[in-house]
């Protein structure tokens, strides 16, 4: 067990984003978190990287409480790709993914060469090598998507935090992005929080679903116990059908019109 | 690689100039003078001497640090709020360093404590005192809010504002020509006193800005995105904010609030050489500093035996030089502008 969150609260005034959560995840882990909008599941990621901070309970890194890691040490161990925005930087991507190493510098130390190699490394195994003079603002919705990923996975992350990183994306990119994450999380041996609407992906890749609702785990399980056309409805308040893919053992899960 | 040579080409040829620019500037005035004048040890008399070494040296220093702190500062303040309007004045420590003035020529006082003037001594009580409000308000919670902050400062710098001119109202002419005068910024040294108290305000300042180079960085792609890559950014902005107003502070109660320096040159200098801070900072620097040496030469010599304040000219000159700049850059070189 790398991470736990237990019985974790975070308020927003009077409203109860996330209401006593707990759940743990093992080393090498997929997990993802789905349910609807407003559950608190983004809420939940960004909890974990201290960016907004809960009110009661833990959350346990390596068997530590999250507020005794200084940041820097927290952003040795936790990569984070938020979602995405139509926020433009003024960097070019090998820029932008170099300064995902922030956590190794020290003020007064350049890149190192180790620096320069698990960098050079990132960009070839996301297959980025083509872009790293290109402006960020010049690429497209998936390419950026990748650098994001790379920048974060330059952080030499045990846990990556991933919120919707395929939003937005047409089917091709899609697949290529979910491709590269989980070879990478695979081949890396990364335990990944994947925070997702994708339901069909979630059956497919993911070892367990957490499924949050008003900041509460409605269920928590093994992809095939869980996505039942009768939990779906619980979660998300509509009804579902689901196929078995023929050929392949995860199921498709279309929303019932 | 090619990239970063060709950044630090450009810092070494703006250095250079900056060098230049304060050797050459003094010689020009009224009264041109010759090197064989500046550098003829053996007659201490010599009014040529004393012209350059005593007045005109000085001065181009104090001009420089000044712009250089102005220019920094911007640059700073920017990069932290992620607002490309954002001036040094912004925060209100310039407001807080002219009411402190506004109240010394008001009440009439006239005195020198060790080297410091009265009205330095003054003005920069004046801008202590904004940055313990802004500091307070900022630190009500314990995470800081940077919208808060520069709303606030935008608050307490109408305030005084409004309090400046009260005094004017009900001070005498002179006093209000005065005070008029001084918010227009002057850079009028004899020998080197002040420039004991700015050039370690402006060295500090850089150095300050470039041992947060990479943190500065970070802030132009989003505080959230900051903290995950391991920043502690309330830490960063409580010292970077202490540490530059201070300077500001300094700065502004020993020549006044310079207009436009700060909000154009880190501009200007984000579209020669790019955002990166490592090499953004420096040429802020000295593009800043070399900026008002050149306007403070002009404005003692374009009309003699005259002087138009600096401030004027800094905007006069600043404001289509960058207009210039921001038709001629090329597509997409600068996401703000």
């Amino acid at each position: 067990m790398i991470l736990e969150f237990s019985n974790f609260s975070f308020s927003c005034g009077d409203r109860k984003i996330l209401d006593t959560v707990s759940f743990t995840a093992e080393e090498g882990e997929y997990i993802c978190i789905t349910g609807p909008n407003g559950a608190g599941k983004s809420t939940l990621l960004k909890c974990l990287v201290k960016i907004i901070k809960g009110d009661e309970g833990n959350i346990f890194l390596f068997g530590k409480d999250i507020n005794d890691y200084p940041q820097k040490d927290l952003a040795r161990l936790l990569g984070y790709v938020p979602q995405s925005t139509d926020q433009t930087f003024p960097f070019n991507v090998y820029e932008f993914i170099s300064m995902g190493r922030y956590p190794y510098l020290n003020p007064f130390s350049r890149l190192t060469r180790r620096d320069i190699r698990v960098i050079d490394t990132i960009i070839e195994l996301t297959e980025l090598t083509a872009f790293t003079e290109r402006n960020l603002n010049s690429l497209s919705g998936g390419e950026r998507q990748r650098v994001y990923i790379a920048a974060s996975l330059v952080q030499e992350p045990r846990v990556l935090l991933l919120d919707e990183p395929k939003n937005h994306l047409d089917p091709r990119h899609c697949q290529e992005v979910q491709k590269t994450l989980s070879e990478i999380s695979s081949r890396l041996g990364i335990t990944t929080i994947h925070v997702t609407h994708d339901l069909s992906h979630i059956s497919r890749w993911s070892h367990k679903i957490i499924a949050l609702k008003s900041g509460v785990i409605l269920f928590e399980g093994k992809p095939d116990d869980i996505v039942t056309p009768l939990n779906l409805k619980k979660l998300f308040d509509t009804d579902f059908h689901t196929f078995k893919n023929p050929g392949e053992h995860h199921q498709i899960i279309v929303p019932f019109a | 690689m090619k990239n970063h040579s060709s950044k630090s080409i450009k810092i070494v040829f703006l250095l250079i100039f900056s060098v230049t620019v304060i050797m050459i500037t003094p010689l020009i005035g009224i009264k041109f003078l010759s090197l064989s004048d500046v550098f003829s040890f053996n007659e201490t008399a010599n009014r040529e001497h004393t012209i350059f070494w005593k007045m005109r040296l000085p001065r181009a220093l104090m001009a420089f640090s000044g712009g250089a702190v102005f220019a920094i500062s911007g640059m700073v303040f920017q990069a932290i709020f992620r607002n490309p309007l954002v001036s040094p004045f912004t925060l209100g420590i310039s407001a807080g360093a002219s009411l402190g003035a506004a109240i010394y020529i008001w009440l009439g006082f006239s005195f020198t404590i060790l080297t410091f003037s009265g009205i330095s001594i003054f003005s920069f009580s004046g801008a202590s005192f904004s940055i313990a409000i802004i500091w307070m308000l900022a630190n009500m919670k314990d995470k800081i809010a940077t919208t808060t902050m520069l709303l606030a400062g935008v608050a307490v710098s109408f305030s005084f504002a409004s309090l400046i001119m009260l005094i004017q109202y009900v001070s005498g002419i002179g006093e209000s020509v005065r005070i008029t005068r001084w918010l227009m910024g002057g850079l009028v040294v004899f020998g080197y006193d002040s420039i004991r108290s700015i050039v370690p305000l402006a060295t500090g300042g850089l150095l300050l800005t470039l041992f947060y180079r990479n943190e500065l960085n970070l802030f132009t792609v989003g505080e959230e995105l900051a903290i995950s890559r391991g920043m502690n950014t309330t830490l960063v902005i409580r010292v970077l904010f202490l540490g530059i107003s201070i300077m500001i502070g300094g700065t502004v109660s020993l020549c006044g609030p310079i207009a436009f320096i700060g909000i154009i040159s880190p501009h200007i200098c984000r579209l020669v050489i790019g955002h990166d801070h490592r090499y953004l900072a420096p040429a802020t620097f000295l593009f800043g500093g070399s900026f008002l040496t050149i306007c403070d030469t002009l404005a003692r010599t374009l009309c003699p035996p005259a002087e138009i304040p600096v401030g004027v000219i800094t905007s006069l000159l600043g404001g289509p030089f960058f207009l210039w700049i921001l038709i001629r850059r090329p597509p997409g070189s600068n996401h703000w502008i």
